[in-house]
């Protein structure tokens, strides 16, 4: 067998995922560029969500990695969201929807209690459903927000994992 | 009466210039150190977020985007660490990815990568661009690196799990290599005390083979022309100087030589040329050792390989 001295590119070894309609969706909710997305592969390792990676990322055949690039967006459910991981890193080029928390909202949201916020605390909202969390101009994550009456609740979408990271279990 | 724990470095006393400072280090906690992860925010940033959660940074002296915090400082419970503004790594862990001096867009392979701090070391100096191949033998040690991938934004690398000396050779070739392999853990007796009792049971020294081999693949999987480093947080001359002098001697003449490993403001020794009965290639004394009581750190060994292009 002939030596393999190269690495092959990550679209010759994983089949590439059209993510426009999930593109779209960041765009429309979050006024996030598509162009934010330039250079990057997408692809389906599970069911569950397709992931994001570099497209420089060469990769070898044998072994075939185990994962690549990182989790992106999470398709199998009724409204599909962006990851944690995914949300802290597009969070910077959002421009609409998003949640400013004072320190105790950040850590009622950290510790992934529901808590009542203000629908004028909303940058740039356009009504219930996904937000971007901020504290203090950084984004912790994502979040669901429900309107009705005049109020709003804040639904916090944070791994368990990443909260007990700070809190503990 | 029990032993004192420290008694299983005692073997090392000839090596030591100031044993009891030495011995001084090893009582003392040991200060995190954390850098900033610049694929998101600016270390003055991050110094800003430490500053206003009551924590005194202060920068390493020989990486301006490092900070040393005070030893009761918490830094991975702070909510920059799980927002991947920054990342907890040891200060001599540090060193051998800076050793490597890589650029965005290189291709590196780092052959026992988990929990993954140099791995993401090297993800963020070569900006989120080329390719990282992470590798460890652990499926579960692997999914906590993949989830500090995730959470630093990390999208130019992979991770594969196998035993890296089985990696096969015909993988691919890369511009740099990290061989970090595992090893008696001496030089993190003041992050984890535990280690005394285990080497006191089994003492630092007996893991060459493993690492030997290790390093081979490093060597054989770098590309003409790259670099390898080999490391290790131990004391021992057998995993260290010996290692890399054995693989040395296999290598066909002028294929593979020692470059210089020393790093501008952080205080080291050169490695060892011989110990006890031994000598080995005096080459070696171009690599580095660091020891607990110089930076009021952990104990390293790093040796920088260059491959002939």
């Amino acid at each position: 067998m002939k030596e393999q001295l190269e690495l092959s590119p990550l679209a010759e070894v994983v089949e590439t995922v059209d993510a426009t309609p999930y593109l779209a969706l960041l765009e429309e909710r979050f006024a996030i560029s598509p162009r934010v997305f330039d250079g990057t592969l997408f692809f389906r390792p599970n069911v569950k969500w397709l992931s994001m990676a570099s497209a420089e990322l060469r990769v070898p055949t044998r072994p075939l990695p185990h994962s690549f690039g990182m989790p992106f967006f999470y398709v199998n459910m009724r409204n599909p969201r962006l990851t944690t991981g995914a949300a802290l890193k597009l969070g910077p080029h959002a421009r609409r929807n998003l949640l400013d928390l004072d320190a105790a909202g950040a850590e009622s949201y950290l510790r992934r209690h529901q808590l009542r916020v203000d629908p004028a605390a909303v940058v740039g909202g356009s009504g219930p459903g996904y937000v971007l969390v901020r504290y203090q101009g950084r984004v912790l994550g994502l979040g669901t927000l429900r309107q009705g009456g005049g109020q709003a609740t804040l639904r916090g979408i944070v791994p368990r994992a990443w909260s007990e990271w700070i809190y503990g279990r | 009466m029990s032993p004192d724990p420290l008694s299983v470095f005692d073997r090392y006393r000839e090596l030591i210039d100031d044993w009891p400072a030495f011995l001084d280090a090893l009582g003392r906690p040991l200060p995190p150190s954390i850098w900033a992860n610049t694929l998101r925010v600016t270390a003055e940033e991050v110094a800003a977020q430490l500053a206003a959660d009551g924590v005194e940074a202060v920068p390493l002296g020989w990486r301006g985007d490092a900070f040393r915090l005070p030893p009761a400082a918490r830094p991975a419970k702070s909510l920059a660490f799980a927002t991947g503004m920054l990342h907890v790594q040891e200060e001599v862990s540090q060193v051998p990815v800076t050793l490597l001096g890589l650029r965005p867009g290189e291709s590196f392979l780092d052959l026992c990568a988990a929990p993954g701090g140099k791995t993401l070391q090297a993800a963020v100096a070569m900006g989120d661009r080329g390719t990282i191949l992470a590798n460890d033998r652990s499926h579960e040690r692997a999914g906590v690196l993949r989830r500090h991938l995730e959470r630093l934004g990390v999208t130019c690398a992979a991770v594969t799990i196998a035993n890296a000396a089985n990696l096969p050779g015909a993988m691919g070739r890369f511009d740099r290599v990290l061989a970090d392999v595992p090893c008696s853990c001496e030089g993190t007796s003041r992050k984890n005390p535990k280690v005394l009792r285990l080497l006191a049971r089994r003492p630092a020294g007996l893991n060459t083979g493993g690492q030997t081999a290790i390093l081979r693949k490093a060597v054989q999987l770098c590309r003409p022309g790259g670099r390898i480093a080999y490391s290790t947080c131990t004391y021992a001359p057998e995993e260290n100087e010996r290692v890399v002098a054995r693989v040395l001697a296999e290598a066909e003449p002028g294929s593979l030589r020692l470059a210089e490993a020393s790093l501008p403001d952080l205080c080291s020794r050169p490695g060892l040329t011989g110990w006890r009965e031994e000598t080995w290639d005096p080459s070696l004394a171009r690599a580095l050792r660091v020891y607990p009581h110089h930076n009021d750190c952990g104990g390293f060994f790093v040796a920088l390989l260059e491959k002939a292009p």
